[in-house]
């Protein structure tokens, strides 16, 4: 009897004598469905029946992930791969577009006779082409993808060239010109980025001197100025005593002090991330108060009220050191900087931002702290010269020297009051003015008859009391009229117009990163941009750009398609902290912005405050249309 | 039992399957095999050559380029083959499916002694007609001194295969 082996031999040999004496290499036996499948494709075409026509071997899709984005994909048959080397893209009437440079994933190794050490890819492989746009409106692009692959067997199919259409959206326009390949490698970086890239890269003189030039900017911003009255106010309760030199000691004091707080909570920000949050800690009501006690203290002696003087004994002790007493009020004075620092102004902007990142993401303390330090000195810098010249200018003694105290008392006060807004409601912070307002408009003699012989200082004094008088009694009809903003104190009233005149930008509060999400796919399910502010009661930016920037009809118009949402991370709570560690954010101010595909648009990323103007000319750098 | 069945599904399978092979090729009819179309192509040189100047010699039209790693590899047989058979009436011929420039260079560079011709990426339209549908390199037409196409072979043309196919024509 035949074995199952000899009866597959024959039928073996009785296939190839029909299809011609023609050899094929089957070492198993197909099943007869496949076998006369095969069959059909043999003949002429001995091998070329597995052999795929290239577009079914090599698979190519191509898809505009988004306005400075597209994707290409291969799906490689089994048995086949493609070259890495050979990937060569280009567009067609793509005006204003260009494609930047490409990140190809590495491939297999392979060793090849002709090409020696190449990469290869089988099965499926993809990756971005990232574009460099000079025009950012929408677009349709041709791109023509070339490339070249093998199958295993030993075969290679020509040079493959793909052109396929794309519809690009709206993206945004590289600060590099199409065309330019010189700098192309670099990605697009938001401020505060390129700050942390420099801080890298820089020499060390080069970076402390631009971190002390930031800090110079920074020092003439509302983070800075309530420190102007404190020390002043320090120097000036110091009394008729002080000498210039003396006065620029205490200012050196504390602008070391705060330098160094700077630095320090720099650096612990920076290495342990927005879980650490000093800057919200600080803001408890409990530290607030106080310091709005010591204030308020500074304040009654500036008043005359009591002296703030060590106790009798002790002074008595000290008399001798005459050196060491003086020690004393330097101590106290870099204290009062260090405070000052922390709760009076926690400002976030690009450099400390940027330095911040630069510690997180390398560890290195001590050269990000330095770069902090020296931001602090600049920020001091201003400080110093006002109170050096504090104490010269300083009336010796006499009723000039009294009124000039009480001056600085009324604006520790303002001190005061200013903190206390953050954790009072805003009615009783209204009210706090009001009174910081009249009370001094009184002692001005607002209300007193001016005498015929009155002098002509005593005019001007009291035409300065009428103002604050005026300002005063304002914010009171606007308590009434239930305005809880002191700069718009009459907003609630209607006078014609401007009722229909929303104060500022009216933004989405959230909460959670969840509630986040939320607004993002529903803002991308609309096709809108989303924007997204975090702030926080005690952030002095924030309430700047509240007031200045989106009170500005223009960039309300601008901001008017997006969806405006804002995270309020006045407190530290858990959900807070999510929400700043989701965007590697230390804290506010900042303000991102989200694509319709719910991608955040991190080079534009704005930390800091941006005036309406500068403001709108960064909108208009990814979107033209506003 | 069992292998009865089985033989009568493989058997009548393979009857089948046959058939279509036969309907399908044309191979059935014996001895009938298509005749090489004439056709025109310029040298490295840029000299056009007409196919029909090799006609009474057994053809090995050989498509290939030099992008394409096995066809570099083989070509060191066949320049081989060429110099032990030519006296025998063994004609290799390239036909590259690429620009003039790497050709030349390559050819040049590995003083291959038989002709290259220069078909451009348009060769490969010629290749699909000689049986290439897919459009790979290397790809190897066998031409018999009737002027007869008698083989093809995709992929690389290894010795033992040109024994069996191209030798017995001599």
């Amino acid at each position: 009897m035949l074995d199952f082996k000899s009866i597959r031999q024959i039928i073996f040999l009785l296939v190839l004598f029909m299809i011609g004496g023609r050899t094929f290499a089957a070492d198993a036996l197909p099943t007869s469905s496949d076998l006369g499948r095969r069959l059909q494709n043999f003949g002429f075409n001995l091998f070329q029946d597995e052999l795929l026509p290239a577009d079914q071997a090599f698979r190519f899709f191509a898809a505009a992930k988004d306005g400075n984005m597209l994707q290409v994909n291969w799906e490689i048959a089994d048995g086949y791969y493609l070259y890495r080397e050979k990937f060569r893209f280009e567009l067609a009437n793509a005006t204003g577009t260009a494609l930047d440079q490409i990140d190809i994933p590495r491939g297999t190794p392979k060793y090849d006779e002709a090409f020696g050490d190449v990469e290869i890819f089988h099965g499926r492989v993809g990756f971005d082409l990232p574009l460099i746009r000079s025009e950012a409106g929408p677009q349709s692009i041709n791109l023509i993808a070339h490339f070249q692959g093998c199958a295993e067997r030993g075969v290679c199919y020509p040079p493959m060239k793909e052109s396929i259409f794309l519809e690009l959206p709206a993206g945004f326009v590289s600060s590099l010109p199409v065309g330019s390949s010189a700098a192309a490698a670099e990605p697009e970086l938001s401020e505060q980025d390129r700050i942390a890239f420099a801080l890298r890269h820089d020499s060390l003189a080069l970076t402390l001197l631009v971190f002390f030039g930031y800090g110079l900017l920074l020092a003439f911003t509302p983070c800075v100025f309530p420190m102007i009255p404190i020390l002043s106010g320090i120097i000036v309760g110091h009394g008729e005593s002080i000498t210039t030199f003396r006065a620029f000691l205490l200012s050196l004091c504390y602008v070391l002090a705060s330098a160094i707080t700077y630095t320090s909570f720099g650096v612990l920000a920076g290495l342990f991330g927005s879980s650490l949050n000093l800057q919200a800690l600080f803001q408890t009501p409990g530290i607030v108060i106080t310091f709005s006690a010591i204030f308020v203290l500074l304040a009654c002696s500036m008043f005359g009220f009591y002296t703030l003087q060590l106790p009798a004994a002790i002074r008595a002790r000290l008399a001798g050191a005459g050196n060491r007493s003086q020690g004393g009020t330097a101590l106290a004075a870099a204290s009062m900087g260090a405070m000052s620092a922390l709760i009076v102004g926690p400002c976030v902007a690009a450099p400390l931002a940027g330095a911040l990142m630069y510690i997180g993401q390398t560890g290195d303390a001590i050269f990000g702290g330095l770069a902090l330090f020296f931001m602090g000195l600049g920020m001091g810098f201003p400080l110093l010269i006002i109170g050096t010249s504090a104490g010269k200018l300083l009336p010796k003694a006499g009723p000039w020297m009294n009124a000039t105290k009480a001056v600085f008392g009324v604006l520790l006060l303002g001190v005061a009051v200013w903190m206390l807004q953050r954790i009072i409601p805003p009615t009783v912070g209204m009210l706090l003015w009001a009174a910081l307002l009249i009370i001094p408009a009184i002692y001005l003699r607002a209300i007193d008859a001016l005498p015929e012989s009155a002098s002509g200082w005593a005019r001007l004094w009291k035409g300065c009391g009428i103002i604050l008088l005026t300002a005063g009694i304002l914010l009171i009809v606007g308590v009434a009229s239930g305005s809880h903003d002191p700069f718009r104190p009459l907003s609630k009233l209607a006078f014609g117009e401007s009722r229909n005149e929303q104060p500022s930008v009216v933004f989405t509060r959230i909460h959670t990163s969840h509630e986040l999400d939320r607004h993002l796919d529903r803002a991308s399910s609309g096709g809108q941009w989303v924007m997204l502010d975090y702030y926080a009661d005690w952030c002095i930016s924030c309430q700047e750009m509240d007031y200045y920037t989106f009170s500005d009809p223009r960039v309300r118009q601008a901001l008017s398609r997006m969806v405006l949402v804002q995270a309020d991370v006045t407190r530290d709570t858990p959900e807070n902290q999510e929400l700043l560690k989701r965007f590697d954010l230390i804290g506010p101010p900042a303000i991102l912005f989200f694509e319709p595909g719910s991608r955040e648009y991190r080079a534009y990323r704005i930390i800091g405050y941006k005036d309406a103007n500068s403001f709108l000319e960064h909108l208009q750098q990814f979107l033209p249309n506003v | 039992m069992f292998k009865g069945g089985l033989f009568g599904t493989v058997a009548l399978a393979a009857i089948c399957g046959g058939f279509f092979a036969y309907q399908a090729s044309g191979f059935g009819k014996a001895g009938i095999y298509p005749e090489l179309q004439s056709f025109s192509l310029p040298d490295t040189e840029g000299r056009e050559h007409n196919i029909a100047e090799w006609k009474g010699k057994v053809l090995v039209i050989n498509f290939w380029a030099t992008w394409c790693p096995p066809c570099l590899e083989e070509i060191p047989l066949f320049m081989e083959m060429q110099e032990s058979h030519g006296r025998q009436g063994l004609q290799f011929i390239g036909i590259a499916v690429e620009d003039p420039d790497p050709v030349r260079e390559f050819s040049g560079k590995l003083k291959i002694n038989y002709p290259i011709l220069i078909a451009g990426l348009p060769g490969l339209g010629l290749s699909s007609a000689l049986g290439n549908p897919a459009g790979v390199v290397p790809f190897s037409v066998v031409v018999n001194r009737e002027g007869r196409i008698v083989h093809r072979h995709p992929g690389i043309f290894e010795a033992a295969r040109i024994q069996d196919a191209v030798i017995p024509l001599l």
